[in-house]
């Protein structure tokens, strides 16, 4: 089989990009915002969507810090929530063949939701031009966004700006709430998790920073025994 | 400083997953591991929303009021439309409003 010329390759890693690359402008636009807020540097600010570059988790590592969470708990909970990933790079993995490895580990930095999506809908082998056009504009995207949203902070009225104190958990519900639609599982997975962090919160106020952590690795590992039968939705 | 070695463990822990299937041969994951992770979003984004959702804004009776509301008019945009933006607009528009009216 011949390989797929590279400057198609290259355009259809465009074509793909853009609507993930446009939605991460907005979403990073709105953690910019959150991080100056949140009283950080540009340069910090930037720098978690420069080397973390993973949407929610970046939000949630902002919120804690400013709840005075210990770091420890930070990283544990942006690598339990960041996961996933791991599924998704085994799932494409099998599909690099044309790739050089040595452009693996660059290529395997830009595996998030998104992009996984939009590369798993593709037919056929992944190629480097494909995958490193596609993960390069999206990570633009995301660090365009948080730049954007970071100078915005300094030109928005402040009713605007506290009325966005709440985006960060829109923008969560924004991400939740469309997979839950003919989700059962998903949907008790979740109201189970929230139900039971509100609860920890609530009797145990003097393990709050764990909490989440509790609450999120309970659900998850009762999750790991969902019946069989249920698993194809 | 403090910063930058946050950022830096945070970004090591979130590119280690993203990489290490790929450096394997043919990884098989289990079967149990499989639907461990495939709850994790969801057992996330349900403890990420509530409780701190309903006190961002204070935890007077107005304050979880108008929480309440923009979280429920971003749910229902979000359910009707998929899509992030209407619904992060949403309910930023009700946040608004309710803070305007309120405060």
């Amino acid at each position: 089989m011949a390989d797929p010329d590279t400057g198609s390759e290259i355009l259809d890693g465009l074509k793909g990009a853009v609507p993930v690359a446009a939605g991460y402008f907005c979403v990073a636009t709105a953690f910019g915002l959150l991080v100056r807020t949140a009283g950080f540097s540009l340069a910090g600010g930037q720098g978690f969507s420069f080397f973390v570059f993973a949407g929610a988790s970046q939000f949630a590592a902002v919120s804690m810090l400013g709840d005075g969470i210990p770091a420890a708990v930070i990283i544990i909970t942006v690598l339990v929530m960041n996961l996933r990933h791991f599924l998704m790079s085994a799932a494409l993995a099998p599909r690099l063949e044309l790739c050089p490895r040595i452009l693996v580990p660059l290529i395997a930095f830009g595996v998030t939701d998104e992009t996984f999506a939009v590369s798993s809908l593709r037919k056929g082998p992944l190629t480097r031009g494909f995958l490193l056009t596609l993960h390069t504009l999206s990570w633009a995207g995301w660090n365009l966004g948080t730049l954007t949203g970071y100078l915005a902070g300094g030109i928005l009225p402040r009713s605007l700006m506290e009325a966005m104190t709440l985006g960060l958990y829109l923008l969560f519900v924004a991400l939740l709430v469309p997979s839950l639609r003919n989700n059962l599982r998903g949907a008790v997975l979740a109201l189970s998790a929230a139900v039971l962090h509100s609860g920890i919160r609530v009797l145990f106020p003097a393990f709050s920073s764990w909490g989440f952590l509790v609450a999120v690795l309970a659900v998850c590992a009762v999750g790991a025994f969902w019946p069989e039968r249920e698993t194809g939705e | 400083m403090k910063t930058v070695l946050l950022i830096a463990a945070l970004a090591g822990v979130t590119y280690l997953p993203r990489l290490i299937p790929f450096l394997g041969r043919g990884l098989r994951i289990p079967r149990r591991l499989e639907k461990f992770l495939y709850a994790v979003p969801y057992a996330v984004l349900g403890a990420l929303i509530f409780p701190d959702s309903l006190t961002a804004w204070g935890t007077g009776p107005l304050e979880i009021g108008g929480a309440s509301a923009a979280l429920a008019v971003a749910a229902l945009t979000a359910w009707f439309t998929r899509n992030i933006l209407l619904t992060f607009a949403a309910g930023t528009a009700l946040a608004l409003f309710w803070r305007l009216f309120f405060s």
